[in-house]
Formats: structure tokens, C-alpha cells, sequence
């Protein structure tokens, strides 16, 4: 399966919304999005990930150098996410300490606005 | 506990489009064993994985006309085997591919989580196997 990415804007932040699988296949094609959104000048940047099937390192990878990216410029990305296969991977490789995870899109916004 | 002790096989361009051609082949294979649903997908991540540590490395070392892969899975006896074997050229570094594995960090922590055992050897002069066990679970009565 592909991986289709929509990206939105809803309350001044950038939203990217993943659907499919996230491999050594697919992730490039998240990094030029994310990179392609920061270049936009968008430094807080929230991803859905409640309709990934799949995401393994290469897709953890390409989150981390996104993070580093808007680091660099003072912001932060935030994750949606409740689907325990791709939490479990969060866990695993420690990056639940790195990316706050929300349940919601709206959860994850109010948490933006309010810091 | 079924025994599949002859392999299952698939072997693929080693091109990043075709791993989830693999992961698709090895689910099948873990869903004729005992395992659940949560470690069919353990399976898969493990594999996608080896599958791109396989690709990393031939894409740096081997002749373009060596970018192949191969799967091979069955059962030992209370173990289910995958083997990831790619072949490199003369003078295959095992090293260079275990070396290549810890340094993906993220790649490492997901595959030494996902199953009970991990290693990486030649295969004959020319090729490297990266071998996955994982214990099949004992049946209920």
C-alpha cells in the first residue's frame, strides 16, 4: 500500500494527515512534505498518523529530522496517534519522550495554542 | 504446533517499492503458526527492517546486477525462522552489515524488541544472511 498525505492548515498550524504505510518506500516521500511545510514557514506542525497501517525506523527517521528541522526555529511537532501497533513502536524506540502524542487533532491544536 | 520445515520463498528486486511485497508473504506464513494478530504484526515490522538494513547494504556495496533478495521462513523446531539473504560479491562483509544495523539505531531497537533472537552472517563467500527466530507460541489444549 502507498502512503497518501494530505496537508492542511486549521488554526494557523499545519496539519500533515498520513494514510498507509510509512517504510523505506514511502518515507521520502513524507520528508519532502515536511521539509516542503517548513520551507512554507510553518514551525509547529501537528501529524495524524490514526490511519497508518504501518510505520517502521524509516518513517520514525524521517520524524525525528523533521523535529530537528523545526527545532531549529523554535517550534515543535506534535503527533495523533491511538493506534497501539504504531504506539508500540513510540515506546520501543524510546520517542514517546520526544513527540507529545495526542488522541485528537483538536487536542493536539489547543495543546499549540496554549503554549 | 504445525511444522513448516520446508521454506516458503520469495525473492525480490532489492528496491525499496518491493518490502511490502515480503511483509505481506511472511504475515501469511506467521498466520499458519500460532501466533496473534499483535505478533503477526511484530513479524512484519521485524522483517520490514532487515529487509531494509538488506537494501541499504547492497545498494552501497554490490554491483547493480546483485540487488536481489531473498526470504526464506519455516520452522525449527519450536522457532520460526526468517532468513534475509542478499549477496554482495566476493568478500561479503558481515561485519559491514551488522556495523550498518547498530548504526540505525531506531531500525536495531525495533528488530532486537520484535523478536527472540537476531544474527547476521555470511552466506557461502558472496552473500550475507540476516537471521530472525521467534519462538512459536505453545498451543492451548
Amino acid at each position: 500500500m502507498d502512503l497518501k498525505i494530505e496537508s492542511k492548515e486549521v488554526e494557523g498550524v499545519g496539519v500533515i494527515v498520513l494514510e498507509g504505510e510509512v517504510d523505506v518506500y514511502t518515507a521520502p516521500k513524507l520528508k519532502s512534505r515536511l521539509i516542503d511545510i517548513v520551507d512554507e514557514g510553518k514551525f509547529n506542525i501537528i501529524i495524524d498518523l490514526q490511519k497508518v497501517e504501518f510505520m517502521d525506523s524509516s518513517g520514525l527517521g524521517v520524524l525525528v529530522g523533521g523535529l530537528k528541522r523545526v527545532k531549529s526555529h523554535q517550534g515543535s511537532i506534535l503527533l495523533v496517534c491511538t493506534q497501539e501497533n504504531i504506539l508500540k513502536i513510540f515506546r520501543i524506540t524510546g520517542l514517546v519522550k520526544v513527540f507529545p502524542i495526542f488522541s485528537s487533532e483538536e487536542e493536539a491544536i489547543k495543546s499549540i495554542q496554549g503554549s | 504446533m504445525a511444522h513448516f520445515d520446508q521454506p516458503t520463498l520469495i525473492t525480490i528486486p532489492a528496491k525499496p517499492e518491493y518490502v511490502s511485497v515480503v511483509r505481506l508473504v511472511v504475515a501469511a506464513f506467521a498466520d499458519l503458526l500460532d501466533y496473534d494478530g499483535d505478533a503477526v504484526e511484530d513479524i512484519k515490522l521485524a522483517v520490514s527492517e532487515a529487509c531494509t538494513n538488506a537494501i541499504l547494504h547492497l545498494h552501497k556495496q554490490a554491483p547493480p546486477e546483485k540487488h536481489l533478495l531473498t526470504m526464506s521462513a519455516y520452522t525449527k523446531d519450536e522457532h520460526m525462522l526468517i532468513d534475509i539473504i542478499y549477496f554482495v560479491g566476493e568478500g561479503a562483509d558481515a561485519e559491514f552489515a551488522s556495523r550498518q544495523l547498530h548504526e540505525r539505531d531506531l531500525g536495531m531497537s525495533i528488530l532486537l524488541s520484535m523478536m527472540d533472537r537476531v544474527e547476521i552472517a555470511r552466506a557461502n563467500s558472496d552473500g550475507i544472511v540476516i537471521r530472525l527466530t521467534k519462538n512459536i507460541p505453545a498451543q492451548h489444549p
